[in-house]
């Protein structure tokens, strides 16, 4: 079975 | 669609990340800025895709036997997060 698709997105740590 | 990434050029990391799984998510940082990034699952799997030199259509080809998801929304959405990698300096575009 194929997963659940998701819009890929960058996230930048701000830390 | 963007179309500013062409479907005929090929993507690949750049040198100079550590990146580390986390909890099934990627996790990087930037040598070169100094910033650290989370790629999430997919963008995860999309950065391992283009270890080696890759091609849009290759990419969603990819994607597709993975997740529940057409060829035009893959492709859209993969482009919009490689336009984020490149924004970046995370990876690098050659001419197919």
């Amino acid at each position: 079975m194929k997963r659940t698709w998701n819009r890929p997105k960058l996230e930048i740590l701000d830390v | 669609m963007n179309n500013s990434l062409s479907l005929l050029q090929v993507y690949s990391q750049v040198e100079g990340n550590i990146v580390s799984d986390m909890d099934g998510e990627k996790v990087m940082l930037s040598i070169q800025n100094g910033k650290y990034y989370n790629l999430g699952e997919i963008g995860g799997e999309i950065w391992d895709q283009i270890k080696q030199p890759k091609g849009m259509e290759e990419i969603v080809e990819y994607l597709q036997t993975q997740y529940d998801v057409s060829k035009e929304e893959c492709t859209e959405q993969v482009t919009a997060f490689l336009e984020q990698l490149l924004a970046e300096g995370l990876i690098k575009i050659e001419n197919a």
